[in-house]
C-alpha cells in the first residue's frame, strides 16, 4: 500500500491522477468516514505486482491534530491503522518544490515516526522556470531517504515514480535522519541557476505583485464581489440556452412517446410522470457543472484563499469564517453543490454550520414558484415592484441564513473553533485536465444521486395525482373534476386544518406534497390541479384560474395574505429531498437531515403564520 | 543573502501592532499547545522569522510570510498572543521589491 500525503496545495490530487490515469474510487477503509480515493498502480520491474495507492486529505502536521474528524485527524488516523496492518506501507510525501522547506517540516515528522518515506517533490517545471535549481543527491543524503523530483505536466512523472517504489521496495532505508532544520536544509539544496533571467524574476514575483492588487484593502474586496457576481451571472448565461435545449428536448420526447403508445395511463406515467422528472433533473445539470468548473479553477488558481481572506471579517461576525462564503454563494444556484464545497471548510462545527444553513439561501429551484405568485397576486403593479420583491426575496434568504448561523453557533454546532490559519498558495494556472474532470465528476454525481430521487418524486407525485383515492377517504362530491377524487386531494383535505392558519387550503398543500420532495414541482402540480397543461411554460393560464378559484361558500379563496404567507413559506422550508440526502451524506449521520427539515418548517409555518395572521389584524385583503 | 539584520534590544511588542512590511522575529507564542503546534508547522515557532505583508480590510486577518517562505493568514486574535521583537524594517509590503515568496534569495 502507497498512502499519498502531503500539505494542501501540494499537488497531491494532480500526481495522484498522473500516477493512478484518473482512475479512482472512494476506498472503502475501516475506521475512515471521509472519502479517501484509492487507485491500483503497477509496480514495474520483475515480480512487481500491484499496489493500492491512497490519496489521504490534505494534512500539514502529524503532530499537531486537534480534532479526528479535520482532515489531519483522518489522515494521521489512517496512517496509524495502516502502519499497525500487516502490508508493507510506503508513505510517498508530496512537496511543492516552490514550498520546500514547509513541505521538509512535514518530511521531518513522517522520518521521525520511522515509517518507509519516499519523498516526491513535484512542480519541477515551475521551478525550472523560476531559474531555481534542487540538488537532490544532497537532499536524499541529508534526510536518508529517496527524493524525486517531478512535474506532472513534463516527462514521466508516474515512470519515476514508480520506479522509486520498487526501489524502495527492494531496499528498505537505512538509516532516516530527523534532525535537520527544514528552513536551513532547503536553503542549502535550492540554488539559483547561473543564469536568473528577467522572465525567471517576473515569475517569482508574480504572487506578490498580484496580491497588491488583489488583496488591496479598498480594490480588493471589490475585485473579489465582482468576480463573483460574474461567476453566478455566467452561471444562468451559460446555463440558460443548455436549459432550455434539454427543455425542448424533452418535450419533444413526450410528444414522441404520447404518438407511439397512444394517450393512455402507462403514457401520462412514463411522460408526465418519469420523463417530465428526468427533465427537471437535466435542467439543473448544466448549472451545477459551471459551478463546480468556476469553483476548480478559483480553487486551483490560488484565488479562493484570498477571497476568503477578504470575507473573513465579515462572516467571523456569524459565527462563520472566510472559506464560508464560496458554499453559501453556490447555494444561490443549487444547494446540493454547495453542500458538496464546504468540504473546503476545515473546521468541523463551522462546515456543518454552514451545511445546515445553505438550504436557505435562495436556490433557482424558487424562482417558478416566486414568478407563479408574482404574476398571479401582483400582476398590476409595475415590473420595478416586481423586481425589488424578487431581490427582497433574495435578502431575506440570506438574511435567514446568517441570523440562522448565528444562532446556531450559540446552539447546536456551539464550541470552540480551529485557529484561523489559512494557507496563501502562490498564484497556479489550474490544469484544465483537472478542471474538466471535476465539472463532469459534479454533474454525474447530481444525474446519479439527485436524479433518482426527482424522478421518484415525479413517479409517486403523479400516482397520488391521477389515481382516485378509496372510498372511505373522498371528500369531493361525485360531480367534482377527477383532481378532486385523487389520493393528493384527499391527503391536502386532511392538511387543511393545519395549513388554514397560514390561508392555504388543499390544493396549495398537493403543492406543497409535491414540493416535499422538490420544490421544482410546485408550479406544475398547480398546472395538474387546476387542469392546465405545460403550465411552466406560460404561467399567466393558471394565474388567471388561481385568482378565480373560490372557496366552498364561493369567496375568493387566495388574497394578497395567503401569497405573501406562500412566499415566505418558500423562503424558509427546505423543500427537497436531494438536500436533505446530500446532507445525509456530508455528515454521515440522520440526525441532521432531520434537524434540518424540523428547523426550516418550523421557521416556515410560523413564519407565515405571522405574516397570514397579522397582515389579517393589519386589514390587508 | 538574507536581508534581515538583528536590531539588538528593540522592544517586544504583540504581532498584532507590527506594521505591514515589518519583518519580526518571534519571542514568545502565548498559547496552549495545539495552538502552538499548528503554528510550528507553517513555520512560526519561538526564533523564527516573520514579515507582516497586510491587513485585510474591516480589522480582518493578517497576512504573513514565514521564514519558510511559505504565506499564511492569522486571525487577530492569534496575532495578539505572538510576542516579536522588530528587525530592519522594510519599505513596505504592497508592492515592495520582495524576493518572491519561495523566493528568499538563497
Amino acid at each position: 500500500m502507497i498512502a499519498l500525503l502531503g500539505r494542501p496545495n501540494s499537488g497531491k490530487s494532480s500526481l495522484y491522477n498522473a500516477l493512478t490515469g484518473g482512475s479512482a474510487r472512494v476506498g472503502n477503509f475501516p475506521g475512515v468516514t471521509v472519502d479517501i480515493l484509492q487507485g491500483s498502480v503497477a509496480i514495474p520491474g520483475a515480480g512487481g505486482g500491484v499496489a493500492t495507492l491512497a490519496d489521504l486529505p490534505g494534512l500539514y502536521s502529524i503532530h499537531a491534530v486537534i480534532d479526528p474528524a479535520t482532515d489531519e485527524g483522518i489522515a494521521r488516523g489512517f496512517l496509524d491503522r495502516a502502519e499497525a496492518g500487516e502490508q508493507p506501507l510506503i508513505v510517498a510525501q508530496v512537496i511543492d518544490a516552490t514550498q520546500l522547506a514547509l513541505g521538509l517540516r512535514l518530511t521531518r515528522e513522517i522520518l521521525a515516526r520511522g515509517s518507509s518515506l519516499l519523498v516526491i517533490v513535484t512542480q519541477s517545471d515551475v521551478l525550472e522556470r523560476e531559474g531555481r535549481t534542487l540538488d537532490v543527491q544532497r537532499l536524499q543524503a541529508a534526510i536518508g531517504a529517496p527524493v524525486v523530483l517531478v512535474s506532472v505536466r513534463v516527462g514521466d512523472a508516474r515512470g519515476v515514480v514508480m520506479e522509486a517504489v520498487r526501489g524502495l521496495l527492494a531496499k528498505p532505508l537505512a538509516k532516516p535522519v530527523s534532525d535537520w532544520e527544514p528552513a536551513a536544509l532547503a536553503r542549502s539544496v535550492l540554488s539559483d541557476a547561473p543564469q536568473v533571467s528577467p522572465e525567471a524574476t517576473r515569475r517569482r514575483t508574480f504572487t506578490t505583485r498580484a496580491d497588491a492588487v488583489l488583496l488591496h484593502s479598498i480594490f480588493g474586496p471589490f475585485l473579489f464581489l465582482a468576480l463573483m457576481a460574474l461567476v453566478f451571472a455566467a452561471v444562468f448565461l451559460i446555463a440558460d440556452p443548455v436549459t432550455a435545449f434539454f427543455d425542448s428536448s424533452v418535450g419533444r420526447l413526450r410528444g414522441l412517446f404520447t404518438r407511439v403508445l397512444g394517450a393512455g395511463l402507462l403514457t401520462s406515467f412514463l411522460t408526465d410522470g418519469v420523463i417530465a422528472g428526468a427533465g427537471t433533473v437535466l435542467a439543473f445539470v448544466p448549472q451545477i457543472a459551471i459551478l463546480s468548473v468556476a469553483m476548480e479553477v478559483l480553487d486551483a488558481s490560488g484565488y479562493l484563499a484570498r477571497g476568503a481572506f477578504l470575507l473573513d471579517r465579515v462572516l467571523r461576525l456569524l459565527g462563520l469564517s472566510g472559506r464560508s462564503f464560496l458554499p453559501l454563494l453556490m447555494g444561490h444556484a443549487c444547494a446540493i453543490p454547495a453542500i458538496a464545497s464546504t468540504r473546503i471548510i476545515r473546521d468541523p462545527r463551522e462546515r456543518l454550520t454552514t451545511i445546515l444553513v445553505v438550504p436557505l439561501m435562495t436556490c433557482s429551484a424558487r424562482l417558478p414558484t416566486y414568478a407563479l405568485i408574482l404574476t398571479t397576486f401582483f400582476a398590476g403593479r409595475g415590473a420595478w415592484f416586481k423586481a425589488a420583491v424578487f431581490v427582497g426575496l433574495y435578502f431575506t434568504g440570506i438574511l435567514s441564513g446568517l441570523v440562522a448561523s448565528l444562532v446556531l453557533r450559540r446552539t447546536a454546532t456551539k464550541g470552540r473553533s480551529l485557529p484561523l490559519l489559512l494557507e496563501m498558495p502562490s498564484y497556479r494556472m489550474p490544469e484544465w485536465k483537472m478542471v474538466a474532470r471535476k465539472g463532469w465528476q459534479s454533474a454525474s454525481r447530481f444525474v446519479r444521486d439527485v436524479g433518482r430521487m426527482i424522478i421518484v418524486v415525479a413517479g409517486v407525485l403523479w400516482v397520488l395525482l391521477k389515481v382516485p383515492a378509496p372510498a372511505a377517504l373522498q371528500t369531493a362530491p361525485e360531480s367534482a373534476p377527477p383532481i378532486e377524487h385523487s389520493i393528493a386531494a384527499a391527503i391536502g383535505h386532511r392538511l387543511e386544518p393545519v395549513t388554514r392558519p397560514l390561508g392555504f387550503d388543499w390544493r396549495i398543500d398537493v403543492g406543497l406534497i409535491g414540493s416535499f420532495g422538490a420544490r421544482e414541482v410546485m408550479v406544475g402540480t398547480m398546472g395538474v390541479i387546476f387542469g392546465i397543461e405545460d403550465a411552466g411554460d406560460d404561467v399567466s393560464p393558471l394565474s388567471q384560474k388561481i385568482r378565480e378559484a373560490k372557496r366552498p361558500d364561493g369567496t375568493p379563496a387566495y388574497s394578497m395574505r395567503t401569497a405573501l404567507a406562500l412566499l415566505a413559506f418558500f423562503v424558509f422550508a427546505c423543500q427537497c429531498m436531494s438536500t436533505v440526502a446530500a446532507i445525509r451524506k456530508e455528515t454521515k449521520s440522520w440526525r441532521w437531515p432531520i434537524f434540518v427539515l424540523v428547523y426550516t418548517y418550523g421557521v416556515a409555518y410560523v413564519v407565515a403564520f405571522l405574516i397570514f395572521q397579522l397582515g389579517g389584524l393589519a386589514g390587508l385583503s | 543573502m538574507k536581508v534581515t539584520f538583528m536590531r539588538p534590544a528593540t522592544p517586544e511588542t504583540e504581532l498584532l501592532s507590527a506594521p505591514p512590511g515589518q519583518a519580526v522575529r518571534i519571542v514568545r507564542i502565548a498559547q496552549d499547545d495545539e495552538h502552538t503546534a499548528w503554528l510550528r508547522a507553517v513555520g512560526m515557532h519561538e526564533d523564527a522569522e516573520v514579515t507582516v505583508l497586510r491587513r485585510a480590510p474591516f480589522g480582518g486577518p493578517i497576512h504573513l510570510r514565514s521564514s519558510d517562505g511559505g504565506e499564511f493568514a492569522i486571525h487577530r486574535d492569534l496575532a495578539r498572543c505572538i510576542r516579536v521583537t522588530t528587525l530592519e524594517p522594510r519599505a513596505s509590503a504592497e508592492g515592495a521589491p520582495d524576493p518572491a515568496r519561495s523566493g528568499r534569495v538563497a
